[in-house]
């Protein structure tokens, strides 16, 4: 009469109950895996038979189906699946009827729990570890299989449990808290995109109301843990081939590893909570409701009143207060209706109302109103380490932030990339444009001559703080200038200064004549970028004003070491004063022009961007006027006019021998016989 | 035994049962009578382990039913609307019930389903509602479980598989430990198989008596005494809780033996008096309006 009821027969009797699932998760993996695959290798195979591929390249692409890189078909079944998986074995937890028969059996809760739980994942883990057994045959049958595949394979088998098995719990935890299935499902969903979803908000609530907030925010690891699926979408990123020897790529797999151990527990724990009675209810466990609204009433009227004052053409804050307000009325009541489905309950809980409302409210302030200071952020420069200054005009041209992981060279663009590798020790001229920066933060711009930038400022704390200003002219060619007699700070800002010649690939010469590609002996490279390092390493700011310059000089050359990694770079500044670079340049056959004359232009065009008019100009004299004005884009730096130039306005100079030549006009100077024709002014 | 000792559950707001305090003896046919929303359902599905009490203990045999499945193998609940499978037959229902209760009567089941021409290889799913009652009063009875909790069981079975199924009960009862506890809103449905009742109301127990004993100290008489002096002092000398007069015909429901309310008649000289069977429908006006309560509209 006491005898243990068997938890195998228990297990055996559910997955004969949910046999529609497995077969139809059989068949489609089969489909996914081993048929793909067959059809994709047989094609490869065709391509490498008739020359098209080594067999090599058939390996690597065989691998990739077979590990992570390309099945995304089986990524997606295996978040339906994980999703289908744990609503059909928790759905009893809905259903008072099934409840009664359940709970009524001589069986614990946690066996119920268990046996759903084992039974789901069998149903998902074996035909999928028979797929991969067959996708793994195919390889052996075309000859192609390696050992290095075979591991691939399992590596992708093992992770891609792990991810089923964090959807899946994360799937059955909806299902727990609540005790209606649609209900269930939008938890699910909840869990899914609640993380990315404040995340996305806050981000724009930072770029919409901090106007010192760089234009990228750096989440790292948070974006990757805001969610279960990106969290495993991140470790499958992480172990692909070519970079599964770094040691984020085991930190991330320990974290899914303890996401699901996090959430077996957490599910086990609820699971024995959570009274029968709640079946039917909306919500398992009342004491969360007020909780949970909470949580998603404020980021999504948040969200509601950024929309509004994204949509509105004026009083934008006004806007945003309305759509927080509104919103959190609104996403209450539409939560009250789900957790009661009672029109009457909607406002029936004033009190959590007041108090979401209030709290939007605050949180609405504190970026409207800025209270915690975050434009207003300049730390006591004793405080500071160090800090690094970026601007388009100077550093837009190259890339900072270059890193090799198991012989694969990345290269990082972006102003945050840059500026972790650019810091400086002295620093006293960067700070001197963040104080500028400060001053002009939520002021009246109109008319004010500004240069755009970004500031990183490392703490001796060792907090780093990102900010992006916009500064007086002047102050910032000061700085500029006093920071360009740093041998730090150019070491930081060129990496020519990195690059050895024999890295070099080719090296091309921007001039008024065009460009051209330099053709050197290796002894002339070395000398020309020994030349060149000399005198830009001597070399003031006030060098590359547009009236110094003389050309400028693109690089193809290798960063990192692996041969495939070529770079280009464009935009090494050659002074008129970099004497020595231009007499070897002459020395080895190439001469750079000083001024574009009015008699080898055949014509010039002026394209308008903002009303696409064009306009043509080929009379001496309005080409002499246009010129007199012209900025040429070949060799412009634009150091000395950051900002300044006006890009409204495209001006492509056609030289009598058919070449052209490209640039703008300052903002401030239009050549009247371009604003008369055109209207701009 | 079940013993039910204060227990309590609410349902947020809803107090569903209220300090019920009841024994459940072993070996008897126990009714538990209410209306609808009274709490049988609450407290069958708590005597079967699958609600816990917000308060109080249910003791089954002197353990706690509760996550106890050693105690749990010696119940089955029946609830209203019995669960199968999808797709389940009548075999498939029996497997399962056949793992979880390890003393499942093969032999006895495949007898009764035969008796009540049901087919083990028929789906539930094309059974009438009464037929899956059937099923279902036929696969708790097999489990051979001590304790059989039916919530409305006999909602929805016509006459004669009623009295099959109460039959079925009684033999039961012969030939092994056996004690069903049956939930229903009619009494009328109760009266010739229970022998033990408890009466449910908003949430609490107003009566739990044995049907015998109940019977045996409450008698209904009529009887015509010519004068009015000697029928006054009956009715004062008489425990009476009930009486009417239709002319001269006087009819009393009182409280005692048969044998000492006949001899308070006859010292009154009538010109005739019997005693007349109760129903249990009287017995329980009769109990129900000394304490207070019209049971008229609680159960009828």
């Amino acid at each position: 009469m006491t005898s243990k009821i068997s938890f195998s027969k228990l297990l055996k009797e559910d997955m004969k109950r949910r046999s529609w699932l497995i077969a139809l998760v059989s068949v489609l993996l089969f489909i996914a895996q081993p048929v793909i695959i067959l059809f994709l290798v047989e094609g490869l195979m065709d391509s490498a038979n008739e020359g098209l591929m080594t067999l090599a390249e058939v390996k690597t692409d065989y691998m990739n189906l077979i590990g992570f890189e390309e099945n995304y078909l089986v990524a997606i079944l295996l978040v339906l699946f994980a999703v289908l998986i744990g609503i059909s074995g928790y759905s009893y937890l809905h259903s008072r009827v099934q409840l009664d028969f359940y709970h009524s059996l001589p069986v614990k809760r946690r066996k119920w729990f268990l046996v759903q739980l084992v039974s789901g994942l069998l149903i998902f883990a074996v035909p999928y570890f028979l797929s991969t057994v067959l996708s793994l045959l195919v390889g052996v049958a075309n000859g192609i299989m390696e050992a290095g595949i075979f591991a691939a394979a399992m590596e992708s088998f093992i992770i891609n449990i792990l991810g089923f098995m964090v959807i899946y719990l994360t799937s059955i935890l909806a299902m727990i808290m609540t005790g209606k299935i649609l209900i269930g499902i939008m938890g699910f969903c909840t869990f899914l995109v609640y993380g990315p979803g404040v995340i996305f908000v806050l981000n724009n609530l930072i770029g919409r109301f901090f106007t010192t907030a760089i234009g990228e925010q750096a989440y790292g690891m948070a974006y990757s843990l805001s969610s279960p699926i990106l969290l495993w979408l991140k470790v499958r990123e992480k172990w692909q081939v070519y970079d599964k020897e770094t040691v984020s790529a085991w930190i991330y797999l320990g974290i899914l590893i303890l996401l699901v151990i996090v959430l077996f527990g957490l599910c086990m724990w609820l699971n024995t909570k959570r009274n029968t009675e709640a079946a039917e209810q909306s919500m398992a466990f009342s004491k969360t409701e007020s909780v949970i609204k909470i949580m998603l009433v404020i980021p999504l009227s948040l969200a509601i009143g950024l929309l509004l004052s994204t949509m509105a053409h004026r009083n934008f804050e006004v806007w945003f207060f309305i759509g927080i307000l509104l919103g959190a009325v609104l996403i209450n009541a539409i939560i009250e209706f789900i957790y009661h489905l009672d029109i009457r309950e909607l406002f029936v809980r004033k009190l959590q109302l007041v108090l979401a409302v209030l709290a939007t409210a605050v949180i609405g302030c504190i970026f409207q109103f800025d209270f915690i200071g975050y434009d207003s952020y300049l730390p006591a420069m004793e405080d500071v380490e160090q800090m690094a200054l970026y601007s388009y005009g100077v550093n837009g041209s190259f890339a900072y932030k270059v890193t090799e992981d198991d012989g694969i060279t990345r290269v990082e663009y972006g102003e945050r990339a840059a500026l972790d590798e650019m810091v400086i020790s002295d620093f006293e001229p960067i700070y001197e444009i963040a104080g500028n920066g400060v001053k002009n933060v939520r002021k009246e711009t109109e008319g004010m001559d500004l240069v755009p930038v970004s500031v990183k400022y490392v703490l001796k704390n060792g907090k780093s703080v990102y900010r992006s200003y916009q500064i007086d002219r002047n102050v910032f060619m000061e700085s500029e200038q006093a920071l360009f007699t740093q041998e730090e700070y150019k070491q930081k800002i060129y990496p020519i200064f990195s690059i050895e010649s024999a890295n070099i690939q080719s090296m091309f010469l921007m001039s008024l004549k065009g460009e051209v590609q330099l053709e050197l002996t290796a002894d002339q490279k070395a000398n020309l970028l020994e030349a060149y390092k000399t005198e830009l390493r001597e070399s003031t700011f006030d060098d590359f004003y547009y009236e110094n310059m003389s050309a400028r000089i693109n690089l193809e050359y290798m960063r990192g070491t692996q041969a495939s990694s070529w770079y280009s770079e464009y935009g090494y500044p050659i002074s008129k004063n970099f004497t020595k670079t231009l007499s070897l340049l002459n020395e080895y056959g190439y001469q750079t022009e000083t001024e574009i004359k009015a008699e080898t232009v055949s014509k010039i065009t002026i394209y308008n961007y903002n009303t696409s008019q064009t306009l043509f100009y080929s009379s001496e004299i309005e080409i002499k006027e246009i010129l007199a004005d012209f900025y040429a884009g070949s060799i412009d730096m634009d150091y000395g006019n950051i900002g300044g130039l006006n890009y409204d306005l495209g001006v492509e100079i056609i030289m009598k021998d058919g070449k052209a030549v490209w640039g703008n006009f300052k903002n401030e100077v239009i050549p009247d016989c371009v604003s008369s024709q055109s209207g701009y002014s | 035994m079940i013993e039910i000792n204060g227990v309590n559950k609410s349902f947020g707001n809803i107090k569903a049962l209220d300090n019920v305090i009841a024994s459940i003896p072993d070996g008897s046919i126990f009714g538990l009578v209410g209306t609808n929303g009274a709490g049988k359902s609450t407290m069958l599905r708590i005597l079967s382990g699958v609600l816990q009490a917000d308060t109080g203990m249910v003791l089954v045999d002197g353990e706690d039913i509760y996550e106890n499945p050693e105690v749990k193998h010696k119940v089955c609940f029946l609830a209203d609307t019995a669960y199968f499978f999808a797709n389940a037959t009548v075999r498939t229902m029996a497997d399962y019930y056949a793992i979880t209760y390890p003393d499942f009567d093969w032999e006895r089941f495949e007898e009764l389903v035969a008796k009540f021409g049901l087919e083990m290889k028929q789906k539930i799913n094309t059974f009438s509602k009464g037929m899956k009652k059937q099923i279902s009063v036929l696969l708790g009875i097999c489990t051979g479980t001590k304790y059989l909790l039916c919530d409305e069981t006999f909602d929805g079975l016509d006459p004669v598989m009623r009295q099959a199924v109460k039959s079925i009960f009684a033999s039961e009862l012969m030939v092994r430990d056996f004690t069903p506890v049956i939930a229903s809103h009619s009494l009328r449905e109760l009266e010739d198989i229970c022998d033990h009742i408890g009466l449910l109301h908003k949430g609490g127990i107003l009566l739990s008596k044995d049907l015998e004993d109940m019977k045996f100290h409450i008698h209904k008489i009529q009887c015509v005494i010519q004068d009015p002096v000697l029928e006054e002092q009956m009715l004062a000398e008489l425990h009476v809780l009930q009486h009417s007069k239709r002319g001269s015909l006087l009819t009393v429901v009182a409280r005692g033996t048969k044998q000492e309310i006949l001899m308070c008649i006859e010292g009154k000289n009538p010109l005739f008096s019997e005693i007349i069977p109760l129903t249990l429908e009287e017995i329980f006006i009769s109990e129900t309006e000394v304490a207070g309560y019209d049971v008229k509209n609680l159960i009828f």
